[in-house]
């Protein structure tokens, strides 16, 4: 490849967010068709990227020198950990857009806001894209923050009555987690300093220091509840459901859809491969943790009365599921998690812009103002419907197949959390089921109700492409997991950081030899050894 | 793909694709062809492939591999069909009796206004259902079991503007997801045990080295998918669902849960009848939850005045008996049951509907009765099937109970095999009670039906009345491929299946097996007539016993009645405390507790910095204090710090 095609899926959507930030006119609907234009290109990208993706190691890795003195470069790449959800995340973005299109319009008088709007979206997908390509943990930490200033705004800006707690909540609620995990970066950057005489933020380097196991393991947790807050993990999910709930439809979806893969998506990237053995150690409690989620989240969404909060919920629970296999530490788990990553952010979104339709209609999204609509509205039901089965794991859609590896990989590291695990898609389909009834089916109970408009041409034109994926996705797994298949073999049969060292900086003075690096796992074994003595 | 049979079940799903996508804006008529013929077609190419089945001799199964589904490292699953004598008789079963009640259906359903939406959902059961006993590999054959149990749920709740039928929808799909749960954890622990999903690559790893299962292993992953099978086909303590399922169309009933869906459970032991046969703990154990269940739902049978309740009560019960069937060890008799059950049980709920149909949706026999004249072919086929459900000879059911029963007091087990015999035959005899109470009360005698209804009595239209002749045919001449040596026959269905089956020896040497078969033959057959004869005696001569029966024993017959009250029990045990503890997790433990921590150090810390803010108020006062205190402080440390 020679030119930098994943600089240019990063920085397009920054280009996008400029050009329409500055663009003179203030057409909505030429706006609205830029913003579209970007996206859309990054998205033809990106399945360029997917299509031409294979193997087991890194691929179209960019290293360039950026902070020399602070020896921060910018190196990014795509693997089996992250293609995925590169790809998602440009197909999500459009689709939400579509989904809020007339959306955005209501709320500002002006072409001004729905330019902020627009602008917002576009920065918020450069920041996440750059955050699941980045190897450099800086500048993963630069992109991963940078995607809060977006995301506070379109929260606080354009979102429901309670908005500003929410998102203010929200953000310093996640800053905490990251300036912890800041400190624990600094923390492993300056140790390797001492112990090498050379600055850099390359995870794979950094994950060849020696720490005494004390402070190890306080690194190791500051990483944990970094990431824990962002993904969210039990108990660190109370900024959850009032972001959710809070934020514009579209907003929930880029929020539960993809910022909260960022979180799930460091475990895989960062804390195992930084912390091999703790991970280890630890990951009966993290499981637990996680299960926790599972059961309580589920039962907990069941007893909403308000849908987006339901979703919240329930997407917490499976996230948890997500965590559990990651957690599992093998290849079922791991490889399980990755694609049900994706899956969770398909199913979240058609989630969240059912519901925004739903709310569109209606002006409320409480349960108990529906009631027989089944009838009324029948292609919205039958999506709906489609949607649930595929959340809930029923074989033929997207679901089963992650949660089927995700399960098998829990019974391999343990039968107790194997069946917590998969209790979570029975309490899943009560709590589905239960609100499906009382939505859709029975006799029409409010009057209001018996005249809600089916959905127009473009909320399926935002709908169809995610059931589409479903059903692929359910019924054709293998062309994704012969993609992903490889390179988490490998990742899993040593957890390093990446899968294979194309490039090595030339001007490192310790390390001549490629090999040295690639060899992480000896690396790896002899800390677990000194550092299984400090654990006990 | 060197063969048809995964045609087999693509037809139905071409139908469910066109009726389910476009079947509103078709005609009516179009619809139902639409949805008829394919099955139909898909019958044909089943029978097709069983005749090239049978060319191929004992050892001959054909399989067709579409593509791999699934792949993560060592662990593959492919969408690969296979039929051997197994899935060729349930193939045969499903898509035969299946095509009919679509027929049949076109009648029935003629003026309901989502016509095709019920026939894209029979059509994806059709599917799903042909997935499930063609799959040679469990995750695919989980996808058809998990496919039947939604097109369950939504046939249930077709008419779902009655939220009753919605509820009950609900209620199966999650009663066996239950069971799925359970189905899921045995699939997983296979997985980390034997490494494989496929049925036979399963059978020939464990053949070549058995040591791949401890015992205590292979009893976990056998008992954790009779869980499954418990609930897809309704055994102790999964159940419930069952008769609640009764709120959808009556074809629905007797194609779904009756002739076929609710036999999957059967079928998929059978189907790993080799892992079985590892745990005798685990056979047993089928065997007395299949034979209890047997009486269990007999009795509540006794005691329902809902036509179809009686039914779904009676196909619990006959459920019952494949499970002692499988469990002790004679798989080919639970087949062979499951075969002629699908015969006369759907004939049973066919006529059921065609009464109801006739009667204007009346769904209660005591408001029946005198059906003789108006309903010719529906009172005899009717009758047929009821003696066929008892036990009377020569017609099917004879054949395939009677061979149960012989089987599981034979059985390899041991003398427990007794105690099921007893209970399956003691069973036998409530069998012919409640199924006669049924036929008299509902067809012989004075009609009870009000004027208005009793106008409009009528024989049902030929597509109706020609399946129900096609299924009494079936019912009465079906159990001669099973006749046993005993009555001079050669048992073809058992050596048909021979090759798929382990085979586990009797208790009995053969001259004495040959002594006790005539015995219980006999004991079979007495069991049945006393029951009938009670039934003669109750409903029909004397019919004032039921009425003094029902005052003195009130107390007693009112649990019976209500089924034991077993679904209020779950409702107190399971689902109150669920939904209790589910508000206790969200207004007290979230919102409380786990965001009270947060929002308390949100307090502390805006307090704190309240607190500091007073210090910098511009106050000159204030900072002078503070210096001093601060000069103190430093004065305090560097004198006493040392000490």
């Amino acid at each position: 490849m020679d030119w930098p095609i994943l600089s240019v899926i990063i920085f397009l959507p920054f280009l996008g967010s400029l050009v329409v930030a500055l663009f003179p006119g203030e057409s909505k609907k030429v706006l609205k068709g830029t913003a579209m234009f970007f996206m859309l290109a990054n998205l033809a990208l990106a399945v360029y990227l997917f299509i031409d993706f294979g193997g087991d190691g890194i691929k179209y890795m960019e290293r360039m020198p950026w902070i020399t003195t602070l020896g921060i470069d910018y190196i990014i790449g795509v693997d089996a950990l992250n293609i995925l959800m590169i790809l998602v995340t440009t197909f999500l973005f459009p689709i939400a857009l579509i989904a809020g299109w007339n959306r955005i319009d209501e709320r500002g008088k002006a072409g001004e806001s729905v330019k902020l709007y627009l602008a917002l979206l576009l920065g918020l997908e450069a920041a996440l894209l750059g955050a699941y390509a980045a190897l450099d943990i800086f500048l993963f930490y630069i992109f991963y923050e940078a995607m809060l200033i977006p995301m506070y705004f379109i929260i606080g800006l354009f979102g429901g009555e309670r908005r500003k707690y929410a998102t203010t909540r929200f953000v310093i609620y996640t800053i905490i987690g990251s300036l912890l995990m800041l400190v624990a970066i600094l923390v492993i950057y300056f140790e390797y300093h001492g112990a090498t005489g050379q600055f850099t933020g390359d995870i794979a380097k950094l994950s060849t220091v020696a720490f005494s196991p004390g402070i190890k393991v306080f690194l190791f947790f500051a990483f944990i509840i970094a990431f824990g807050i962002k993904s969210p993990l039990w108990p660190l999910h109370s900024w959850m459901p009032d972001a959710y709930v809070q934020s514009p439809s579209s907003g929930s979806v880029l929020l539960a859809g993809l910022m909260s893969k960022v979180g799930i998506y460091g475990f895989i990237r960062f804390v195992i491969p930084l912390f091999h053995d703790l991970s280890l150690a630890y990951a009966p409690l993290i499981m637990a943790l996680a299960a926790v989620a599972v059961i309580y989240g589920a039962m907990i969404a069941t007893v909403q009365q308000e849908l987006k909060r339901m979703v919240a919920f329930f997407s917490f629970s499976h996230v948890g599921m997500i965590l559990i296999g990651i957690f599992s530490m093998n290849n079922f788990g791991v490889e399980g998690a990755v694609l049900q990553m994706a899956n969770h952010a398909i199913v979240v979104s058609a989630f969240f812009i059912i519901i925004g339709i739903i709310n569109d209609r209606s002006k409320t999204t409480d349960i108990n103002d529906f009631g027989g609509i089944g009838a009324v509205v029948p292609k919205l039901s039958t999506i709906f419907m489609i949607t649930i089965l595929a959340a809930v794991g029923l074989p033929g859609l997207n679901g089963f197949v992650a949660e089927l590896l995700i399960i098998l990989g829990a019974f391999k590291s343990s039968i107790l959390f194997g069946i917590l695990v998969a209790s979570g898609a029975l309490l899943g389909a009560i709590c589905m089921l239960w609100m499906y009834e009382r939505v859709f089916f029975g006799k029409v109970t409010k009057k209001a109700n018996s005249s809600i408009k089916d959905l127009s041409i473009r909320e399926l034109a935002a709908l169809i492409p995610l059931i589409i994926i479903m059903f692929w996705i359910g019924l054709f797994p293998g062309y994704i997991l012969n993609k992903i298949g490889p390179g988490i073999e490998k990742y899993t049969t040593d957890f390093s950081p990446y899968t294979e060292i194309i490039e090595i900086d030339e001007n490192a003075t310790y390390d001549s030899n490629p090999t040295d690096l690639i060899n992480t796992t000896s690396n790896n074994s002899k800390l677990e050894n000194s550092d299984a003595g400090g654990l006990r | 793909m060197d063969n048809v049979i995964w045609i087999i079940p693509l037809l139905p799903l071409v139908g469910f694709l066109i009726n389910g996508l476009v079947g509103r804006r078709l005609p009516d008529r179009l619809v139902a062809i639409i949805g008829v013929s394919l099955p139909v077609a898909s019958f044909f190419i089943a029978v097709w492939s069983f005749l090239e089945l049978l060319k191929l001799g004992d050892e001959g199964v054909l399989t067709s591999t579409l593509y791999t589904w699934i792949v993560s490292g060592d662990f593959v699953v492919n969408l690969t069909f296979r039929f051997d004598q197994l899935s060729a008789v349930m193939a045969l079963v499903v898509s035969g009796v299946g095509s009919a009640i679509h027929l049949y259906s076109a009648g029935y359903m003629h003026d309901d206004k989502s016509f095709s939406r019920y026939f894209s959902y029979l059509n994806l059961f059709l599917f799903s259902m042909l997935v499930l006993v063609l799959a040679e590999d469990l995750v695919l054959l989980f996808l058809g079991w998990e496919g039947v149990g939604l097109c369950s749920y939504l046939l249930i709740g077709f008419w779902f503007d009655d939220m009753e039928n919605a509820k009950a929808g609900k209620k199966a799909f999650i009663v066996n997801r239950i069971g799925d749960l359970g189905f899921f954890v045995g699939m997983a622990l296979i997985v980390i045990t034997i490494g494989t999903l496929n049925v036979p690559e399963m059978k020939n790893l464990l053949e070549a080295n058995p040591g791949l299962l401890t015992a205590g292993m292979a009893t976990a992953i056998t008992l954790f998918l009779f869980v499954g099978a418990t609930g897809k086909s309704a055994q102790i303590p999964l159940y419930i669902w069952l008769p609640d399922a009764m709120a959808g169309p009556t074809p629905v009933s007797a194609l779904i849960h009756a002739a076929t869906m609710v036999t999957a459970g059967v079928y998929m032991i059978a189907r790993l009848g080799f892992l079985y046969v590892l745990s005798p703990t685990t056979m047993i154990i089928v065997a007395l939850i299949g034979s209890l269940t047997a009486l269990y739902a007999a009795t509540i049978g006794m005691a329902q005045n809902d036509i179809k309740k009686v039914l779904a009560y009676s196909t619990i019960s006959q459920l019952g008996y494949m499970f002692m069937a499988v469990g002790v060890g004679a798989f080919a008799s639970g087949i062979f049951h499951l075969m002629t059950h699908a015969f006369f049980k759907a004939l049973l709920f066919l006529g059921a509907g065609s009464v109801i149909h006739a009667m204007s949706g009346e769904q209660d026999i005591r408001n029946m009765g005198g059906l003789r004249k108006k309903m010719p072919i529906t009172f005899w086929t009717f009758l047929v099937a009821t003696l066929t459900i008892s036990g009377i000879p020569p017609l099917a059911g004879f054949f395939s109970k009677d061979e149960i029963l012989w089987k599981a007091f034979s059985t390899h087990l041991g003398s427990i095999g007794i105690l099921f015999w007893a209970i399956g035959l003691l069973s036998a005899v409530i069998t012919a009670f409640y199924m006669f109470r049924l036929f008299f009360v509902a067809f012989t005698g004075e009609s009870r039906a009000s004027e208005d209804v009793k106008k409009h009595i009528h024989e049902s239209p030929f597509s109706m009345t020609s399946v129900l002749i096609l299924l009494g045919i079936f019912s009465v001449i079906g159990g001669f491929i099973g006749v046993p040596e005993l009555l001079g026959g050669s048992n073809h269905f058992e050596h048909f299946l021979a090759p798929i089956f382990p085979h586990l020896g009797s208790r009995f040497d053969a001259h004495s097996a040959h002594t006790w078969e005539i015995i219980l033959l006999a004991l079979s057959l007495v069991a049945a007539a006393s029951g009938i004869f009670l039934a003669y005696l109750m409903y029909v001569k004397k019919t004032d016993i039921p009425k003094v029966f029902v005052k003195k024993y009130n107390a007693l017959y009112q649990l019976v009645y209500d089924k034991y009250r077993i679904d209020e029990l779950y409702g107190a045990i399971f689902i109150r405390p669920f939904f209790v503890l589910g508000v206790i997790f969200s207004s007290i433990v979230d919102s409380w507790i786990i965001d009270g921590i947060v929002r308390i150090v949100t307090m502390a810390t805006a307090k704190l910095g309240r607190l500091f803010m007073s210090f910098q108020g511009g106050d000159v006062r204030v900072y002078g204090r503070v210096l001093l205190g601060g000069l103190l402080l430093i004065l305090i440390i560097v004198v006493f710090g040392r000490v």
